[in-house]
């Protein structure tokens, strides 16, 4: 299952110059409009590398994958 | 409200409706205990003369400085010669960390001093590694083991995280690291109050985290022969320790851990269960970090909300607690003892009960958590998410 095809985002937040809580609440808030389905966060905040993760294993969804992006890291996000 | 037993644990330390009362920032220190402030003006008008003086007026200060390092010792388990009497936590550990040559291992949730001493010392060109710990705090035994295989080492860690109330599993630790490897052991968690680590070579205790006097600090060695300080050398007899630790200091900070509550985690661990219990039934998304070992230290996490913001809306209540390891405003970095958990880094809130605590205090105290954080979601419009 690892050697999938990375999964294509079906919204992404862009939270780049914005700091915590404000990317997980991004996070959250495109979670709850979309429902099921993978959301990507553009974040530059160094503690969404902590936060995002912390937010899915309290709110049961799963980080798929994090990458570098230009000025930022993406954060994949498998919801629902 | 009539006074009740548990005021009395020490009479008169807080007033009870006093700004004090409701300060649950015990793991920051505590106001000098009442018996140690009148102990402590004496000791100041008699403690003066040099100790090492052979004149008569130097026998009171001699007297004293023993009868406090005795004492202290004994709470720590080690002889009196193994007692080094320093000033603020920083320099005991900057003492202990340069006093144990070779590698430094240190846990991922050490203190920030452990942190920026072995940084400067990384800097000077000893070689420091930072050992891991699960989600839970706990430091990984296999790799403190391998990294104490490579060869001369020195560990450092905390009993009791100050930050998170982890206990790391010391007995084991030693096993893994071996007999020879010093262990550095950071017990201002738990002397006075809980069960301390016992397989340490040195330990680093803070008076007033038990209500005696700020401003100083103790070492503890357990074979003061195996410690090689790197400061000026003293009148030879006791060249582990500065020339002259303060004796007031000394002589008060010894009363004032004989004087501490004796029943104080009898009486704080069901209000920190309580405390925990009821954050957990009242308000949603919020979480305990770490391991949640100790009978008074607690950091909550609470979704979307601001540490900084939190802690200054409970101060508008007359709250004091610290956001402790959260990222704040002054920082913006995600502070390493969340990071080290996997934690989320914001809204997070450390209280630990102070020995006065009672029932009342808590339930005020999630009344208004609750009614703060709500308040908060609100405002940030992240209530249905």
């Amino acid at each position: 299952m690892s050697a999938a095809a990375e999964p294509v985002a079906d919204v992404t937040v862009d939270a780049r110059g914005r700091m915590c809580p404000a990317p997980v609440i991004e996070l959250a808030r495109a979670a709850r409009r979309l429902g099921t389905g993978v959301v990507a966060v553009l974040a530059d905040d160094p503690a969404a590398a902590t936060d995002i993760p912390a937010w899915c294993s309290m709110r049961g969804a799963r980080l798929i994958c994090v990458a570098d992006a230009p000025g930022a890291r993406r954060y994949l996000v498998a919801v629902g | 409200m009539s006074a009740t037993a548990t005021d009395g644990a020490v009479p008169g330390w807080v007033d009870r409706g006093s700004a004090a009362w409701r300060y649950l920032d015990a793991a920051s220190g505590l106001p000098l205990q009442p018996t140690a402030r009148t102990a402590l003006v004496e000791a100041l008008r008699t403690g003066w003369p040099d100790p090492t003086r052979r004149y008569p007026l130097a026998r009171q200060s001699r007297r004293m400085l023993d009868s406090a390092r005795h004492s202290l010792a004994s709470a720590l388990g080690v002889a009196p010669e193994g007692l080094i009497l320093l000033g603020g936590f920083d320099e005991a550990v900057a003492t202990a960390l340069i006093g144990f040559p070779g590698r430094l291992l240190v846990s991922a949730v050490e203190d920030i001093a452990v942190l920026r001493t072995a940084d400067l010392l990384q800097r000077q060109g000893r070689i420091v590694q930072i050992i891991d710990v699960d989600r839970g705090g706990r430091i990984d035994l296999a790799a403190a083991a391998a990294a104490a295989e490579a060869g001369p080492c020195v560990v450092v860690v905390q009993d009791v995280n100050i930050e998170i109330g982890t206990r790391q599993p010391i007995a084991a630790l030693r096993e893994a690291v071996g007999a020879r490897t010093p262990l550095v052991v950071d017990v201002r968690a738990t002397l006075g109050r809980e069960p301390m680590a016992v397989h340490w070579d040195a330990a680093i205790a803070v008076p007033q985290l038990w209500g005696g006097p700020p401003g100083c600090s103790v070492l503890a060695l357990r074979d003061p022969d195996r410690f090689r300080p790197e400061r000026p050398p003293t009148d030879g007899q006791r060249d582990i320790e500065p020339a002259s630790p303060s004796i007031p200091l000394a002589a008060t900070a010894a009363l004032a851990l004989e004087t501490f509550p004796v029943d104080h985690t009898e009486r704080l661990r069901p209000l920190t269960r309580m405390l925990r219990d009821t954050v957990a039934a009242r308000i949603p998304d919020s979480a305990v970090i770490g391991s949640a070992d100790s009978a008074w230290i607690t950091m909550f996490t609470f979704l979307y909300v601001a540490a900084d913001e939190l802690i200054d809306e409970l101060a508008r209540r007359g709250w004091s607690c610290a956001s402790g390891a959260s990222c704040t405003s002054d920082t913006r970095r995600p502070h390493h003892v969340l990071t080290a958990v996997g934690a989320s880094t914001h809204g997070s809130l450390r209280v630990s009960l102070p020995p006065w605590c009672d029932r009342g205090l808590v339930s005020a105290f999630v009344d208004d958590l609750d009614d703060v954080v709500a308040g908060l979601r609100r405002d940030a419009g992240v209530t249905d998410l």
